[in-house]
């Protein structure tokens, strides 16, 4: 066999192998590629920044802890988030925007280092808010009936 | 075949860059769209109220759902699951999205992940306050996203001059029986404690159940482009009526978060 020929054969073994190691490669990707979010657009790989995250193993089954939060007990627990204290008058409670701030019941973060320049505007959510296309501009407030919506 | 794979996968790869340069600016760590919510009312279905039991108590937070490979994540503020004095994991983890008065138009999940920052169990670091977990599928088989949507999100991005938008369940005065959404510009930074800064912004509605909630940018309630990214969680509220303090994703909660997208 000249040498020609033996060189042949090798480049083509070699261009043989580097089409199979693309073909591996490709359904290796296909198989555990960048996922795919509901709209098609993939999430983007990010690097591990190194920190030291940790996880935390949940060993409670799902009916157990729906069966623990009887209507009571979710009662107890929105009571025990933030004790009802009107922010004025009795029994004042949002139903606009431009309302003014509760009384802090407890303020859980230090002082602020910087300048502070609040601009609040608060509204209620605005259930039922359709997806029209538009962005929602200004302070103003729409709060139409909630609209149920199926579980689907 | 390789090579159309390839090219299938170049093509969807595309698809993540921003429409135009303005759209999403190169500073951004990272980001995502929010998927398809598939017809529930977005965003506003995506944050809810979120019940943990704890030895002689519970308590009730916010949390909302964000976009994740497995459409199933969700995040909260860490106090809300874990009580830093007795050194306690919370139970008994409930995530009711959409919650309205007596309305749970999108039913009730349970988790079984929970993903946390050391600097906040081992210290209290307040700056470093984000738990994520993941959520079971419901008795139907449904992911947690397929049901509420998810938030996108953007991680190392506090801007000033820009307006965000706080979404959660202030209870107290405010009811807690609907979610509430601040509109505010960034009013500076406030450290809590060693480490990154929080952002301060000037939503003073900030009470006890609305812990965990969103902070969102560019809020929106349109599915185009890269709207409502979630930018950090309602930690607390800060003294004097200054507004509210809240933990930003930064790296630590980056890598907290790829702990659990997948899982």
């Amino acid at each position: 066999m000249s040498t020609t020929l033996k060189a042949r054969r090798v480049g083509w073994l070699v261009a043989m192998g580097i089409l199979g190691f693309g073909l591996a490669a490709g359904v290796a990707m296909a198989g555990n590629g960048p996922a795919l979010a509901p709209g098609g657009a993939p999430l983007p790989a990010l690097p591990d920044p190194g920190a030291a995250p940790a996880v935390s193993i949940v060993t409670q089954s799902p009916e157990e802890v729906l069966a623990y939060w009887t209507p009571e007990r979710m009662a107890e627990a929105e009571r025990n988030a933030a004790p009802t204290v009107p922010p004025s008058g009795e029994g004042a409670q949002p139903e606009t925007s431009s309302t003014t701030a509760p009384p802090p019941p407890e303020a859980r973060a230090t002082a602020p280092a910087g300048p502070v320049r609040p601009i609040p505007t608060v509204r209620e959510q605005v259930d039922g808010a359709k997806s029209t296309g538009t962005v929602p501009s200004g302070p103003e407030v729409t709060a139409p009936a909630m609209k149920p919506v199926n579980n689907p | 075949m390789s090579v159309l794979v390839i090219a299938v996968l170049v093509m969807a790869e595309m698809t993540v860059q921003p429409a135009s340069a303005s759209d999403e600016p190169i500073a951004y760590t990272s980001y995502a769209k929010f998927p398809q919510p598939g017809g529930v009312d977005f965003p506003y279905f995506t944050t809810g109220k979120l019940y943990v039991s704890f030895p002689g108590f519970s308590n009730q937070c916010s949390a909302s759902a964000i976009t994740s490979e497995n459409q199933s994540v969700l995040v909260t503020a860490g106090h809300c699951l874990y009580d830093f004095p007795s050194r306690t994991w919370g139970s008994n983890v409930m995530f009711v999205p959409a919650k309205y008065y007596g309305s749970e138009p999108l039913g009730r999940w349970t988790i079984w992940n929970i993903s946390y920052i050391n600097g906040f169990v081992n210290n209290d670091d307040r700056d470093r306050d984000i738990m994520f977990a993941v959520a079971n599928r419901n008795a139907s088989g449904q992911t947690l996203h397929s049901v509420t949507g998810a938030y996108g999100w953007t991680f190392n991005r506090a801007d000033r001059d820009e307006e965000y938008h706080m979404m959660g369940y202030p209870g107290g005065a405010w009811g807690g029986e609907r979610l509430m959404n601040c509109d505010s510009k960034y009013g500076g930074t406030v450290s809590q404690s060693a480490g990154d800064d929080g952002t301060m912004v000037g939503c003073d509605w900030i009470v006890g159940g609305a812990s965990g909630g969103a902070l969102l940018k560019k809020f929106s309630g349109t599915f185009a482009g890269y709207t409502n990214n979630q930018v950090g969680i309602i930690q607390g509220r800060l003294p004097h009526g200054q507004g509210a303090a809240a933990t930003y994703f930064g790296n630590e909660a980056l890598s907290a978060f790829n702990q659990v997208r997948n899982a």
